[in-house]
C-alpha cells in the first residue's frame, strides 16, 4: 500500500482473485466436526418442542374450513394440497419422529448417510409445516435462520460428536447459519425504514405491542412513553450493527451472543414475544464442541 | 486451536472438492441474494423470502390501537366474545387481521368460520351468527386513555332475514 520500495515484491494476483480467494476462506473456515454435530442435535432436539409445544398451531389449520386457506407463492406453485387433519397430524409427527430418530444416530455416531437423507425429510417437512402454518393470513417471520439450519445440516457429511477434526463443509453449514441470523436482524431494520419509515425509531409501534400483549413489567412503561421510545431506538441500531458480529472474534462473539439472548429473554418479559428458532440458531456462534470435549493441554 | 488454513496433508478426508465449494458459494450468493431483494421489493408471499416486517409499522402518536374479535351466538343464546385462536376457531386475531378485507368484501366468508368452528368442536352447538368486530383503544399521545370503541366489520346469520342492531 505505501509509496516505500518493499523489499518483497507483491505477488501478481488481481484483487478480484484475491476477494474471491478472502471469501472463499471466509466461507470455508474450518470448523471441529465435533460442532457441527453438537448443534445438529441442539437444531434436531428443540424441533420437536417448537412443532409440539411452541408452535402447534399449524394442526388447527387443518380443521379450518377451505375458503379460508389462502397459499402462499411456493403453495400455489408447486402446488400443495390444501390442508386437511391427517395431512398436518403427518407433516407434524413426521417432522418430530425423524429428528426422535436422527438425534439418536448422531448420539450413537451410526448409519451417517441415513441421518443425510433423514435431514433432507425433515428439512421439507418442517418447510411444508411452515407453509400451512402461514397460509391463513398471517406470514411470521422469526425462523429464517432455522430454516437455513435445516436445509444445510444434511450438506456437512459425517461428524461425531467427539470427531475434533477440522471440517470445512462444516464451516459453511455453520456460517450459513450465522449470516441467516445476521440477516434476520439487519433486513428486519431495513423493513421498518421500507414500511415504517425512518419515523418508526419515534412512533409507538412498541407502545401498541405492550397494550396488546404487555406484561406487568412492561405495562408501567406505558405511561413513560419515552422508554418504549428509547428502546426502538436501541432495536434499530442493534439491529442496522449485527453484521459486526459475523466478523468478531470468537471472544467477543460469545458475549454478544449472551447479550443477544438476554436482549429476547427482556423482550419477552415484556410483551411475551420470543423468537425461539432464531435464538437457538444463535449457538451457531459459540464452540459447542467444548460441552463435550474438555481441552487436553 | 486456530488451523487457519485447511491441509490435506492433516485431513484428508475433511477437504471438500472444487465444485463442493462452487456450489455451496452459489447457494450462499442465491439464498441471500433473492432474501435481500425480498427485503426490499418482495412480499409475504414470498416467503421464506419475503421482508421480516415484524412490528415494522409506524404508528402514530395520537390516535388508537384495535384488536378484531369475534361475536357469536348459538341456538337461544346471546352475542358472545370470542377470542380468535387455534383452539377456538383454528386462527388467531393475527390471521383474522390478515383476511380482514375479504371479510368485509364478502361476509358470507363468516359461514367458513362457523364451520372450522364446528370441525374443530363436534360436540358443541353450532354457530348460528357471527360478527367480526374491532375494538380500538383511544391513545393520546402515546398514553392509552382506557376508552374502548366497537364497530361491528363484518356479520353473517344463518336466518337471512335477522334484523341488525348496534
Amino acid at each position: 500500500m505505501s509509496a516505500t520500495t518493499e523489499a518483497e515484491p507483491a505477488p501478481r494476483v488481481g484483487t478480484g482473485t484475491r476477494v474471491a480467494a478472502a471469501l472463499s476462506r471466509w466461507w470455508f473456515t474450518p470448523v471441529p466436526r465435533a460442532r457441527i454435530a453438537a448443534f445438529r442435535v441442539l437444531i434436531y432436539a428443540f424441533l420437536p418442542l417448537d412443532v409440539l409445544v411452541l408452535r402447534p398451531w399449524g394442526a388447527a389449520h387443518g380443521y379450518v374450513d377451505a375458503d379460508l386457506y389462502r397459499p402462499l407463492l411456493i403453495g400455489r406453485v408447486l402446488p400443495l394440497p390444501t390442508p386437511t387433519p391427517t395431512l398436518v397430524h403427518l407433516v407434524q409427527y413426521g417432522a418430530v419422529g425423524l429428528s426422535a430418530a436422527i438425534v439418536v444416530l448422531i448420539a450413537m455416531n451410526r448409519a451417517p448417510r441415513v441421518q443425510t437423507w433423514l435431514g433432507a425429510g425433515i428439512f421439507l417437512l418442517y418447510l411444508e409445516w411452515m407453509l400451512v402454518s402461514f397460509s391463513y393470513g398471517k406470514v411470521d417471520h422469526d425462523r429464517f435462520a432455522f430454516l437455513v439450519a435445516l436445509a444445510v445440516l444434511p450438506t456437512a457429511g459425517r461428524a461425531a460428536l467427539r470427531d475434533m477434526a477440522p471440517s470445512p463443509s462444516a464451516g459453511w453449514a455453520l456460517r450459513m447459519v450465522q449470516v441467516g441470523v445476521v440477516a434476520t436482524y439487519f433486513l428486519a431494520a431495513i423493513a421498518k425504514v421500507r414500511y415504517g419509515g425512518w419515523a418508526w425509531a419515534n412512533s409507538t409501534t412498541i407502545a401498541r405491542a405492550v397494550i396488546r400483549r404487555g406484561t406487568m413489567l412492561a405495562d408501567p412503561l406505558l405511561q413513560l412513553p419515552w422508554t418504549l421510545q428509547l428502546s426502538q431506538w436501541f432495536i434499530l441500531t442493534l439491529e442496522f450493527a449485527s453484521p459486526a458480529l459475523l466478523f468478531m472474534r470468537q471472544k467477543f462473539q460469545q458475549y454478544a451472543v449472551a447479550f443477544l439472548v438476554s436482549f429476547h429473554v427482556v423482550t419477552f418479559l415484556m410483551i411475551r414475544i420470543i423468537f425461539m428458532p432464531h435464538v437457538v440458531c444463535l449457538a451457531a456462534f459459540l464452540p459447542l464442541e467444548r460441552i463435550l470435549n474438555r481441552k487436553t493441554a | 486451536m486456530t488451523s487457519a488454513t485447511p491441509s490435506p496433508s492433516t485431513d484428508p478426508a475433511s477437504e471438500i472438492t472444487s465444485s463442493g465449494r462452487w456450489w455451496r458459494l452459489v447457494a450462499a450468493a442465491a439464498v441471500f441474494g433473492v432474501l435481500t431483494v425480498g427485503a426490499f421489493l418482495g412480499s409475504d408471499d414470498h416467503f421464506p423470502f419475503g421482508p421480516f416486517r415484524m412490528y415494522a409499522t409506524s404508528s402514530q402518536a395520537t390516535g388508537e390501537v384495535a384488536v378484531v374479535a369475534l361475536q357469536i351466538k348459538s341456538e337461544g343464546s346471546d352475542w358472545t366474545l370470542v377470542r380468535p385462536s387455534p383452539g377456538t376457531v383454528g386462527m388467531n386475531v393475527a390471521e383474522f387481521e390478515g383476511q380482514l378485507p375479504r371479510f368485509e368484501e364478502d361476509p358470507d366468508l363468516l359461514a367458513a368460520v362457523a364451520a372450522s368452528r364446528s370441525a374443530l368442536h363436534p360436540d358443541e352447538p353450532a354457530w348460528t351468527d357471527l360478527r367480526i368486530v374491532r375494538q380500538a383503544t383511544e391513545v393520546v399521545d402515546k398514553v392509552p386513555t382506557g376508552e374502548v370503541v366497537e364497530t361491528v366489520l363484518a356479520q353473517w346469520s344463518t336466518a337471512p332475514d335477522d334484523a341488525e342492531t348496534g
